[in-house]
């Protein structure tokens, strides 16, 4: 197996270097170090290809002045690989393998729906004068359906990635959390009534100003509040509580259904990881909602946590910074 | 005639059924959305053939494929989002009949089910020869039975074809396409995958070293041949 030099460099020294947060010139710095001498082009480019695969992401800073630090997937691919024996070879095929499973299930996820709409819109077109106009309906309802599904999921791909790479400008403004909290209830308002369930907001008697994107803390919100109503049984009780907590503002989302297993736990923020649930077809996700809601919360200097146990609920909290992104970095 | 439909998606089942009833009213589709329905399905049901997807919820589409050929031999077409050789390889070994790749439309699964289904009722080639011998394999042509050293091999109906077009060639090199169009049918002549997966279990039971055949040999980028005298 031949690797060109820059793609045998994508190893445990390089995550090494990322860890505890490094810019292009602590990456050559530290990499100095260690008997290696990047361009800072490179430098670069090593760093979008690890943020690409997911093991380290933007904290901070934009262009040439963007700061990384490790995500949980790479804090614990870099654990990993210190504690394991494998050698060098199996890491890099290991990379290889991040790379092209992100690829196979963008791929993967894109060709269910996509197998719905060629199955509809091919018997409309062959068959369609055969059909009565409840299985006319029902195709395209399904072609409906399922080219927004794939929309969304390209929109919360892209989105994803633009958060890793650094490349989002955040909207900042200020904005009482209470009204985000409103915004974001009436959004999944349908959802929740559809399966008969009831959503209870608790909000504070008095503002709670933030200073942030209300617009991607509502999304990352409305992520949170929408696995809260995929994995809630019909008739279902939701809860979503705001408070201020010292200089955090806190979102927190609490539902009553199955938990999460303890061996999900850790894979949870993973792009396209889809828990399992009772409440079945409900259940079917793209898998990018959680990812999607930390890195918002961590653009912002904030962080998403989550308390659970199998069969007694679950409690996503949003906790963002009130005073906005810039006053903290990792 | 009944047909399981094993996806997650409610969707691709729903699509699928209205295929069937406008196309192919004789078809009345079945839909399981997770593994463990759709074994349950398949032992309650008894449907005449099963599609199923390999990424399911509960229990992956392989596993369930395995364990269905533990109690039922219905054809299986497997459904995957994932085109890949290996997992083609990995379901036909299983003993799955057929693969169909999503995205697919309408009539390139009604193509596949229709494939399968004139498959499985072809019936076994018979042949006025008396029987075949060389070497310690035996066949009985009119009894359709092959023995090793005097033992009955037990062969599927598929594997039995290809040995029976094989020895009644003996000695002359079967292309891949010639070998996939009389066993599995004309729309198979570029699926060289099926031909080498059974091959391979045809020379396991054969005992047959592919390096230094005795029986099957392997005439590279052509196709197979049965040694002779």
């Amino acid at each position: 197996m031949a690797h060109s030099p820059p793609r045998s460099l994508i190893s445990l020294p390089l995550l090494a270097a990322v860890e505890g947060g490094a810019g292009v010139a602590d990456l050559q710095e530290r990499l100095a170090d260690d008997g290696l001498t990047l361009r800072p082009g490179l430098a670069q480019q090593l760093l979008d290809e690890l943020s690409a695969i997911g093991l380290v992401r933007v904290s901070r800073g934009t262009g040439t002045q963007r700061h990384y630090v490790l995500t949980t997937i790479g804090r614990r691919r870099l654990d990993e690989w210190r504690v394991g024996a494998g050698d060098e070879m199996e890491r890099l095929a290991e990379l290889e393998r991040l790379r092209t499973d992100l690829l196979a299930t963008i791929a993967h996820e894109l060709r269910t729906p996509l197998t719905a709409v060629r199955m509809s819109v091919g018997v409309l077109r062959e068959a369609g004068d055969r059909a009565d106009e409840q299985q006319r309906q029902t195709l395209l309802d399904t072609i409906e359906r399922n080219s927004n599904r794939m929309q969304r999921l390209i929109e919360d791909v892209l989105e994803l990635s633009r958060f890793r790479s650094g490349t989002v400008r955040l909207q900042l403004r200020r904005f009482d959390a209470r009204q985000l909290a409103d915004g974001a209830a009436t959004g999944v308002g349908p959802l929740i009534e559809a399966a008969r369930q009831s959503l209870e907001l608790k909000l504070p008697a008095h503002p709670v100003r933030v200073y942030g994107d209300p617009r991607r803390l509502e999304q990352a919100l409305l992520n949170l509040l929408s696995n809260a109503h995929k994995f809630s049984s019909t008739g279902g009780r939701i809860e979503l509580i705001v408070e201020r907590v010292a200089d955090e503002a806190r979102w927190t989302v609490r539902d009553r259904g199955p938990g999460i297993e303890p061996g999900d736990m850790g894979r949870l923020f993973e792009r396209f990881f889809v828990g399992r649930s009772d409440a079945g077809e409900r259940a079917a996700g793209t898998g990018l909602g959680l990812p999607t809601a930390l890195a918002i919360a961590q653009a912002h200097g904030g962080r998403v946590d989550v308390d659970s146990r199998p069969g007694g609920g679950s409690a996503f909290t949003l906790a963002v910074p009130v005073s906005g992104p810039q006053e903290t970095s990792e | 005639m009944r047909i399981l439909v094993v996806d997650d998606e409610p969707d691709v089942i729903e699509s699928v059924r209205i295929g069937f009833a406008l196309n192919w009213r004789e078809i009345e589709v079945l839909g399981a959305a997770s593994g463990e329905a759709a074994l349950d399905t398949v032992e309650r049901e008894k449907p005449d053939i099963v599609l199923l997807d390999i990424g399911l919820p509960d229990i992956d589409g392989f596993e369930v494929l395995r364990q269905v050929r533990e109690f039922s031999d219905v054809p299986v077409v497997m459904l995957t989002a994932r085109d890949e050789a290996l997992e083609k390889v990995k379901g036909l070994e299983l003993g799955a009949d057929d693969y169909v790749t999503k995205p697919f439309n309408h009539l390139e699964l009604m193509a596949r089910v229709r494939a399968v289904l004139r498959r499985l009722s072809m019936p076994t080639p018979v042949s006025r020869a008396p029987s075949f011998q060389w070497l310690d394999l035996e066949i009985d042509y009119a009894a359709q039975q092959a023995r090793l050293a005097g033992q009955p091999l037990v062969l599927t109906p598929t594997e039995y074809k290809l040995l029976y077009h094989l020895a009644r060639n003996q000695g002359h090199v079967l292309q891949h396409s010639t070998l996939l169009a009389k066993v599995w049918g004309r729309e198979y002549v570029d699926e060289v995958d099926y031909l080498r997966v059974y091959v391979r279990r045809l020379r396991d039971k054969l005992g047959d070293d592919p390096e230094r055949p005795r029986y099957i040999r392997t005439e590279r980028g052509l196709g197979y041949r049965m040694l002779g005298p």
